[in-house]
């Protein structure tokens, strides 16, 4: 009787340890503020920023870190992901994804094959630069929304 | 004895007049051919946008009527490994004899090497370019090489890339040249010499060496278009403050004196990045006012080229340098002044432009900035003014640093109109002079708007977009115009800010044309920043279909009493009236605002379609 709860306790262990561990995100850390004449910068690591537009994120890929700049009524943001898809591959998702949520291509990138591509979209006033550069052992993803009126449509 | 000397003599000549070696440093310092432009650029790729780059290079001549000698690519060639695809395009786009120089950068390092590898490639280009010699061997170039091509000396490092001992190499070969203009050239960077993602990687030493050479710095990687002003540490990014203009770079050969300024032209058509840091992204930006210019999506940017040409306007010692787009606006434009250790050298400036009536008098303080030595008298002289204005310098000479006190009088018949003064500083054999234009307004005082035809592209006007360009091909006057269009369902605007005095009218004027307009798509607006008030060109709303001839109008309109702002937006509002979406354009030209009663303000000579 003891042996059978030994052994249901470590097949419950061996099972459900590694789910908790690998689905545990990195602990997102502070805000961190940078203030001075004209602007503001919040920059969070693990996690996005408040008011980060809503974009459609590679499956695989883990958020290394995000920012939101103000300057007076502008706004820009960034962020920063790393996944093991390759450029193509991630060009692609967003090419679909992007393209089926009404974002219209604005710059292709000039070559399917290179190892560092850029495409960016816009809808409406809004634009969307992605640049994709494979890093050796994973692909860097960074969303970025350069500096833009609040009021242009808003996300 | 005499065999010790002849050795010594043999081995000094073998130094001196090889090819391949470095030569060492004699005898005067060596000029570029008058007007030498040299192309800069990195991050190229394959493709679309990196084929606009290079027809950008190739038709520099026609543009301007200085043609591009020679191109240093900084590194990233096609981010293929493909130096084969990477060769067939520059042919295509710019002939297999165009002089191509290039140094390697982290994507081309795996094909870097080899029997058909790009510095292979770019070896036998070498061999093909008449009169450029490169120092060390074939697997030297682009990694440890310093070249000299009529009369440019530049280095070309892969530093941090390919190969070691870089920045050792860098101080030996700029201490052996007496060219008076160097170029040190590499791919990476130090996190704080860009302002995008990039992490220190090339390391300080190359850095500083160039700097204490008396070399410009040029790099890539981060992809976007930086300059730092002159700086006299490179890794304390200490400003020079005899030289602090973001307009004018001072270039100096010494180890503590020495001074120079550092450049990213990553825009080469792979991509464009965004401003990280040293926000905000309006100058004079951050970072304690390091950055005379930054150029990247949060700016608007399209790819483009920064274009350096030495030897200008007879004088060895000044280059200018101009970051221009594949649209064909000229984004930064700068002065490069290169002083040779112990040599007296200044700096003008003036307290910007200027307005008067007829009759009245302006003052402009005139600034003489000492860059190096020790000072000398410097006399003043004004030209350009209009019939019956008379300049008064006081004091008539100074002695860096110092001011002078420029007055402008005028006559009641001094004619009406904008007038570029020229300002000069004479000590000796060295000159120098600044620019600021002069505007006589019966009206009294105004401040003009900034680049009212577009001439200069989108320079003074803001809120960029991409349904929003600069179109060369119709002008109401001058050679571009203003044109937005695709407005389905947002609106589309550009503005520009003047002062102005509360309570007192002015006149707005201006030229547009249109093309299947819907009804009250058309605005001119000013907006009184401060206050609740706008006032609206109303006589615009009307418009519709397509007006297909430059059309001329203009409003007067009242400054609330607590206004100091007028704020004038060109705008095209969403789709109405059924007319079919996206399809919508409008072109302004030839804006003006004026108190009323300073005279036309219609603006003349317009072009009749």
């Amino acid at each position: 009787m003891k042996i059978v709860f030994l052994s249901t306790f470590a097949i419950i262990l061996y099972v459900f340890l590694p789910l908790l561990s690998h689905a545990a995100p990195p602990p997102t850390e502070r805000v961190a503020i940078e203030r001075d004449a004209g602007f503001e910068k919040r920059s969070l690591k693990h996690g996005l920023v408040d008011g980060f537009p809503q974009l459609p994120i590679v499956p695989d890929a883990e958020l290394v870190q995000s920012y939101d700049k103000t300057e007076g009524e502008r706004i820009g943001y960034e962020a920063v992901y790393h996944s093991q898809r390759s450029v193509p591959e991630v060009v692609q998702f967003y090419e679909e994804k992007l393209g089926s949520r009404g974002w219209t291509v604005v710059d292709l990138p000039s070559n399917r094959a290179a190892v560092e591509q850029s495409i960016s979209f816009k809808k409406g006033r809004r634009l969307l630069v992605i640049a994709v550069e494979s890093e050796g052992d994973h692909t860097e993803i960074v969303l970025e929304v350069p500096i833009h009126e609040k009021h242009n449509g808003g996300w | 004895m005499r065999e010790r000397q002849f050795i010594t003599t043999f081995l000094f000549y073998f130094l001196v007049t090889t090819s391949t070696g470095i030569a060492l440093a004699q005898g005067a310092p060596t000029s570029t051919e008058p007007n030498l432009k040299v192309a800069f650029f990195g991050d190229q790729g394959l493709g679309t946008n990196p084929n606009a780059v290079m027809q950008l290079i190739k038709n520099e001549g026609s543009t301007t009527s200085v043609p591009v000698k020679f191109l240093i690519h900084v590194g990233d060639l096609d981010y293929q490994n493909s130096p084969s695809s990477w060769e067939t395009q520059v042919d295509q786009q710019l002939g297999a004899d165009f002089p191509y120089f290039a140094t390697v950068g982290n994507h081309d390092a795996a094909q870097w090497g080899g029997s058909s590898g790009y510095q292979a490639r770019l070896q036998q280009r070498l061999s093909r370019i008449s009169g450029a010699t490169c120092s060390g061997t074939a697997a030297d170039l682009g990694v440890n090489s310093a070249c000299s091509y009529r009369g440019l000396f530049f280095i070309l490092s892969g530093v941090d890339t390919v190969g070691s001992g870089h920045s050792t190499f860098i101080r030996n070969s700029l201490a052996s040249s007496n060219a008076i203009w160097e170029v040190c050239a590499w791919h990476k960077n130090q996190k704080t010499m860009q302002i995008g993602g990039k992490s220190d990687e090339a390391g300080w030493p190359v850095y500083e060496e160039c700097r204490k050479g008396g070399a410009i710095i040029v790099t890539g990687h981060e992809h976007s278009y930086e300059r730092t002003k002159t700086l006299l540490n490179m890794q304390l990014q200490t400003l020079d403050p005899n030289c602090p203009n973001a307009n004018t770079e001072c270039v100096e050969a010494g180890d503590v004196a020495g001074r120079t300024f550092a450049v990213v032209s990553g825009l080469g058509g792979v991509g464009i990045r965004n401003q990280d840091l040293c926000l905000p992204t309006t100058p004079p930006y951050g970072c304690n006012g390091v950055w005379a210019k930054i150029y990247t999506s949060d700016q608007s940017a399209t790819y483009g080229v920064l274009f350096i040409t030495f030897n200008v306007d007879g004088n060895p010692y000044l280059a200018k340098g101009q970051f221009k787009n594949i649209r064909g606006e000229i984004i930064d434009s700068f002065d490069i002044i290169k002083s040779l250790p112990g040599a007296f050298n200044f700096s003008l400036s003036n307290s910007g432009n200027k307005s008067v009536s007829p009759g009245a008098s302006v003052a402009n303080q005139i600034t003489a900035t000492l860059i190096n030595s020790t000072s000398e008298a410097v006399t003043f002289s004004a030209s350009g003014l209009p019939s019956g204005a008379t300049p008064t310098f006081l004091p008539t000479s100074c002695s860096p640093n110092c001011t002078s006190a420029l007055t402008i009088q005028t006559t009641p018949a001094s004619p009406d109109g904008s007038y570029p003064v020229t300002v000069t500083g004479t000590a000796g054999s060295v000159t120098r002079s600044t620019q600021f234009t002069l505007t006589i307004s019966t009206g009294g005082t105004i401040t003009p708007l900034t680049n009212p035809s577009f001439e200069n592209g989108q320079t003074g006007w803001l809120d960029w977009g991409s349904e929003e360009v600069i179109d060369n091909t119709t002008a109401a006057d001058g050679a571009n115009s203003f044109h937005t269009f695709d407005s389905a369902s947002v609106t589309r605007m550009v503005y520009q800010d003047v002062p102005v005095e509360g309570g007192k009218d002015y006149v707005l004027g201006y030229a547009y044309k249109t093309k299947n307009l819907g009804t009250n798509q058309a605005h001119i607006h000013v907006n009184w920043p401060g206050t609740p008030d706008t006032s609206d060109v109303a006589e615009l709303h009307n418009l519709s279909g397509t007006i297909a001839t430059w059309q001329t109008g203009q409003s007067t309109v009242t400054a609330p009493a607590n206004a100091q702002t007028a704020r004038i937006q060109l705008i095209l509002s969403p789709v109405t009236n059924g007319v079919p979406a996206n399809d919508a354009e409008i072109w302004y030209d030839a804006l003006s605002f004026a108190p009323a009663g300073s005279g036309p303000e219609v603006p003349k000579n317009l072009r009749i379609e």
